[in-house]
């Protein structure tokens, strides 16, 4: 058995204990991380969406070549 | 591209707005570690109207960020093929009915509609945008098409995207 594969059977036997499993790179996973990433995200979705419609003429899309030409 | 910009737009709120766009696809591809435990985290999804959240960001300005959540969706209806290790059957029950409430979630978010709109914003040139192109046709429209029962029309954008293959 692969380290992987071993990793995925952890994961599945600490989900049918309790909420909480190790996801891939060591992270944890509970009720509350989960919920505390998806508000996270709904705050970068508002905040970019602020500047979108603060700035509507800036360009569509930046690149990393535009980032390094700009800076 | 500075250039373009008018007078007024300082450079400092152009960086803002830059990190603002990078930390917003950072944050969409992080979610893909949510895919590692579906019975916890899709009803949680549902629960807090992500699922409506990256919806409205197939539609985003910026491409390289509906890319994301397209990669991000398919991570997580690509549950399948991993099961093939051995597990615990309640678990895996609990798995096929987490997913299939995510796609039934998906499809009531017009998820499908937005996926093949979006194909047409993809320049065909760009190694990226062939990249989305590719995980919009592999999975998403797989996944979604049959349950939909859409009266759209899924064949001809998708026929015009394999002619560069």
């Amino acid at each position: 058995m692969s380290s992987v594969q071993k990793q995925v059977l952890n994961i599945m036997d600490n989900s049918t204990t309790d909420d909480a499993a190790t996801g891939e790179g060591g992270q944890e996973l509970s009720n509350q991380s989960v919920k505390k990433q998806l508000l996270n995200l709904e705050r970068v979705v508002n905040k970019n969406r602020d500047l979108r419609t603060k700035f509507p003429n800036l360009p569509e899309k930046y690149d990393s070549h535009t980032l390094s030409t700009s800076q | 591209m500075i250039s373009l910009l008018t007078n007024n737009e300082c450079r400092c709120c152009v960086y803002r707005f830059v990190d603002s766009e990078f930390n917003l696809i950072e944050s969409i591809h992080g979610l893909m570690i949510l895919s590692s435990l579906p019975s916890l985290t899709f009803p949680l999804l549902i629960e807090n109207s992500t699922l409506s959240t990256l919806s409205d960001l197939l539609s985003h300005e910026n491409v390289e960020v509906s890319i994301a959540v397209i990669q991000v969706l398919e991570e997580y209806l690509d549950q399948d093929e991993e099961d093939e290790v051995e597990v615990d059957e309640e678990v895996e029950e609990r798995t096929r009915e987490a997913v299939k409430n995510l796609l039934d979630e998906m499809v009531k978010q017009g998820v499908v509609e937005l996926v093949v709109s979006g194909l047409k914003r993809f320049d065909e040139d760009d190694e990226d945008h062939r990249t989305g192109v590719f995980h919009t046709l592999s999975k998403t429209l797989h996944s979604l098409y049959p349950l939909s029962h859409s009266p759209y029309s899924l064949k001809p954008p998708i026929l015009n995207r394999h002619r560069f293959d």
